[in-house]
This record gives structure tokens, C-alpha cells and sequence, in this order.
């Protein structure tokens, strides 16, 4: 196992750790540009484009960009 | 991006389509499926239904499966993608009136509440007349 993928590991246990408070919501800029389809569009082609050359980014891109999408908050204020 | 040129176009000979297009064919599956999962929430009620079955998701994810067997890992995220576009478009699509027919109670006589007088307003049915509160804990 390459640290590439010890990284995306890690890094997506971390992002499902602060998301698992699911009241709290994105800011109002967040949330308002999840709702416009251009930043969906432009947040798909980087995840399709980023697919293309690192698959373990690209998985850790997903899990953000849906959590994103699904006003999952991934920064909340989570007590450690 | 253009696909290579056939073994025989430089030689006058006619083989192949006559027009490639500017991008490789699955790039512009790639654009269209994203695409299709930006605008998720435009897509009919009813064609959503049917892609977040049991069966939809297994045809995609196969599908998905597939592109990664192939080496077009671009593909199977765009799929990806558009699965979870779909399905996220399908948990917060609009209640109430569409779906609600235990809550939602209909107005059957013209005597109006005075606001409706004054915002001249012609209501069609309730829809919150239920109200659930919770003790308070600190």
C-alpha cells in the first residue's frame, strides 16, 4: 500500500467523521452554489477529468463533492 | 483530441465515418452524464424513481464496473456521479402537496380566516395544521 492510498484513506475516514453531524448545514454561499447546476457541471468534469489520472483522489473527490451536493456539512463545528 | 486517421485515408480510398467529432466519443458520454447529474433535479420524477430502484442502481453500478474494467475510470466516476446526483435529487425532492394525502387537509368551504379576506388568497388545502414540539433539554 502506497502512501497515496494511506492518504486518500485517511482522508476520507476523516471527512465521514465530520459529517456525521447531518443538522448542521453549509454556509449560505456553499449551499446556494451546491444549488446551481454550472457548479455541479464544473465539479462533475473535475472529478471525471481528475478520474482520468488518480483514481484515489478521485474517490475522496467524490465523497466531497456529494456530501457537497447533499448539504452534508463536512467543516461543522464537530466537538473532538 | 481528434481520433487518429484511418490506415487508408492518405491514400484517397474512402474507409471510416466521414466526420469524427471534435472530442473522442466517450468524453462526450462523460460531458453528457455530468451534465445529466448537474441539472438532477430537472430530470422527471418518474425516470428518477426508476434509476434509484434496486435494478437501476445495479445497471448503473455495472455499468460503472465495466468502464473501470476498461480503463476509463472517468466514466465510471461520471456514472457514479450522476447516480448519486440522481439519488440526491430524489431524498430532497418537494413533499407536502405531491405525496402528503395523510396531512394535508383539503378546503372544502368558503368561509375564509380574515387574512385570507385581506390577502385575498383562495387556499386550496392546510398543510402544516400539525405541529410536533419536543421538551426542552439542556
Amino acid at each position: 500500500m502506497d502512501y497515496g492510498t494511506i492518504v486518500a484513506i485517511g482522508l476520507t475516514v476523516f471527512l465521514i467523521y465530520f459529517s456525521l453531524d447531518f443538522d448542521r448545514h453549509y454556509s449560505f454561499g456553499f449551499h446556494n452554489a451546491a444549488l446551481h447546476p454550472a457548479a455541479r457541471f464544473a465539479a462533475g468534469l473535475a472529478l471525471a477529468y481528475v478520474a482520468q489520472t488518480h483514481q484515489l483522489l478521485a474517490s475522496v473527490l467524490l465523497v466531497i463533492v456529494f456530501f457537497w451536493i447533499a448539504d452534508v456539512n463536512l467543516l461543522a463545528d464537530h466537538p473532538l | 483530441m481528434n481520433p487518429p486517421p484511418g490506415p487508408g485515408s492518405g491514400s484517397g480510398s474512402f474507409s471510416g465515418p466521414i466526420w469524427h467529432p471534435p472530442i473522442a466519443t466517450k468524453w462526450i458520454i462523460v460531458i453528457v452524464l455530468v451534465f445529466l447529474g448537474a441539472v438532477a433535479n430537472r430530470i422527471p420524477h418518474q425516470l428518477r424513481f426508476y434509476l434509484i430502484q434496486p435494478v437501476g442502481f445495479f445497471l448503473i453500478a455495472l455499468a460503472a464496473m465495466l468502464c473501470y474494467w476498461t480503463g476509463f475510470y472517468a466514466g465510471t466516476f461520471a456514472l457514479f456521479f450522476f447516480l448519486l446526483s440522481i439519488w440526491s435529487a430524489e431524498a430532497r425532492s418537494p413533499e407536502g402537496f405531491l405525496n402528503a394525502s395523510n396531512t394535508v387537509d383539503w378546503v372544502t368551504n368558503s368561509k375564509k380566516w380574515f387574512v385570507e379576506k385581506v390577502l385575498k388568497e383562495q387556499p386550496l388545502a392546510i398543510q402544516e395544521k400539525d405541529v410536533s414540539t419536543s421538551a426542552i433539554s439542556d
